[in-house]
């Protein structure tokens, strides 16, 4: 066969992936940003091309600078941080010999099929304000004196968002940082125990350079995902009280949703986009001066 | 001051942090399970009951009977299931085909539809569900399975081509080499020699892939109303009624939650042994 007609098998067994994502994700981006360019009437549902103009709005709307941008940075690095550190170490108990690692490896599983709807719903329960486990509990150690509205109090509302969103997120972490410790031989651990390396030596010298990798894209994916995050906020607090949890995604979604902006909505979430994509980018420049 | 711990119990020390995490993790899940067969009375009670004091199962039997939602609690689920197990197929077949033209490949584009991929995921659901929304109203795929297939396909076929991908690089090409040489064809080498082999590499992106859709909200909210609704709207619908039951929610919740539990446990050598298995070179 000749080299031609070889690669074209590949193109062809790549064609159908290729087409449905640029079909139902690609395509509809770029219609997003050409919606971004105009403003769709309410009732008609006809479409009028305004330029720049939603852009112009969006460099002078408050509420984006002052506090959806902030929350947005706010949320996504406080939830990829724990989370992946929590991950980490979970993975680690989790690669160790021990009785019932098997069933602790199972237990981990577990948290990973909750889908972040049933995420958000136990959360919004755990911290219910008057029937709530999390009140009920920080009372009994008198931790705190009175009920609190975890959810409903601007100070502490993101906060609370942010537990929920990094126990959802840490069993997936967890279980591919696992994989990926349990692909390192033990051999190597045994030839560093020979060369006289104690238990802190073996982990930084041994255990940290075989993740590292993983870690650095596992933090690249997280990354994409926390700052489009949109279910555990809709599911816990509508992006409230008043904006104190409101993040890109959602105040996005609110634009359109709710006020019926979907021109300006869509500039936003373009925005969004383009954020995320800077970000990623500027992660990758960094890692390949390394 | 050193604490002296004799050697014997050092071992067990790890037991704190196995337990503490172990209790971090399954508490929630715990509690919705304990909450969701309780009675309202009961659920709303000061201080919270550890333990139900008269469990019912009432509250299944409400939501699997009642008409709640935008449609049946029933249906939801089924639409679920039907979408979810398409949803695994295509990703597993094309997800595999388009691994192995990543891994073994070497055509023009393939950077550009790498980066094309890889960009799918920093796209906000938000950016392009109303594109979608009036894509799907003029091509009839609005509120139907086929729209959700197809649409939860494109949001998982980066991962899952990636993952195989990672497969079958680790998937020595002697294999097929030596195949072509007693005769194979290009074809028949990639599907009855490459294929197989990676069968645990496609067992854990059905895995993942069979529980991502039917953990997916957002498309599946906006994008169906009656006839392709999932689970997960199903809940969410519970949730926005102005007579808000909280035993639905928990219910429907734990109905949507014990399969996916169960399917992930059963398959949780599966999972793993894909995922380790070459699956991570990176």
């Amino acid at each position: 066969m000749s080299r031609k007609s070889v690669n074209w098998v590949f193109a062809l067994l790549m064609l159908p992936t290729v087409a449905i994502v640029v079909g139902l994700l690609i395509f509809p981006l770029f219609w997003a940003g050409y919606m971004s360019l105009g403003e769709i009437e309410v009732g008609t549902l006809k479409y009028s091309f305004v330029g720049l103009e939603n852009y112009w709005t969006l460099l002078g709307d408050v509420t984006l600078w002052t506090k959806v941008i902030g929350n947005t940075f706010y949320f996504a690095i406080a939830a990829m941080v724990p989370s992946t550190l929590i991950g980490l170490v979970l993975a680690l108990l989790a690669n160790e010999d021990f009785r019932g690692v098997k069933i602790y490896r199972t237990l981990l599983l577990i948290p990973y099929a909750v889908s972040p709807v049933a995420s958000g719903i136990i959360w919004k329960w755990l911290y219910h304000a008057q029937f709530g486990l999390l009140n009920y509990v920080l009372k009994e150690l008198g931790i705190i004196s009175t009920y609190k509205t975890w959810l409903g109090d601007p100070s502490t509302a993101m906060q609370m968002v942010i537990i929920a969103e990094v126990w959802k997120s840490i069993p997936f972490l967890a279980i591919l940082l696992l994989a990926r410790l349990q692909t390192v031989p033990s051999d190597i651990y045994e030839a560093a125990k020979v060369d006289g390396a104690n238990k802190v030596q073996r982990f930084f010298h041994v255990t940290i350079p075989a993740i590292k990798s993983t870690l650095v894209i596992l933090l690249l994916i997280e990354a994409m995902w926390s700052f489009r995050s949109f279910t555990t906020i809709y599911t816990l607090t509508r992006g409230g009280p008043g904006n104190a949890t409101s993040v890109m995604s959602y105040y996005a979604y609110e634009v359109g949703f709710h006020f019926f902006k979907f021109g300006y909505a869509s500039a936003l979430a373009i925005l969004n986009a383009v954020l995320i994509m800077v970000i990623c980018l500027a992660y990758i420049k960094v890692l390949s001066r390394e | 001051m050193e604490i002296r711990i004799p050697n014997r119990l050092k071992k067990y020390l790890i037991y704190i942090p196995v337990i503490l995490t172990s209790l971090m993790m399954l508490v929630p899940v715990i509690w919705l399970l304990l909450s969701s067969i309780q009675r309202t009375v009961d659920i709303m009670h000061i201080p919270p009951f550890l333990f139900p004091p008269s469990p019912t199962l009432k509250n299944f039997t409400d939501v699997l009977v009642g008409v709640g939602g935008r449609a049946t609690f029933r249906d939801s689920f089924l639409n679920s299931l039907i979408i979810s197990s398409a949803t695994t197929v295509i990703c597993v077949l094309l997800g595999s085909t388009a691994g192995y033209a990543f891994s073994r490949g070497s055509f023009r584009y393939k950077n550009s539809v790498f980066i094309l991929l890889l960009i799918t995921q920093m796209i906000p659901e938000v950016a392009i569900v109303i594109p979608l929304y009036y894509l799907y109203s003029q091509i009839n795929l609005l509120d139907t399975i086929i729209g959700m297939v197809l649409l939860n396909s494109a949001i998982l076929l980066p991962y899952t081509s990636w993952l195989m991908r990672g497969f079958f690089d680790s998937l020595s090409p002697d294999f097929e080499e030596a195949a072509m040489i007693d005769g194979c064809s290009k074809l028949e080498s990639i599907f009855r020699i490459a294929m197989p082999l990676a069968a645990p590499g496609m067992a854990a992106v059905a895995i993942f892939s069979f529980i991502e859709s039917w953990n997916e909200f957002f498309y599946a909210f906006i994008l169906t109303n009656v006839n392709a609704t999932t689970v997960q709207v199903a809940i969410g619908s519970y949730m926005g009624k102005a007579t808000y039951k909280v035993t639905n929610i928990f219910a429907s919740a734990t109905l949507s939650l014990i399969p996916i539990i169960i399917f992930a446990i059963v398959f949780r050598n599966y999972l793993m042994k894909g995922l380790t298995e070459g699956g991570l070179k990176f």
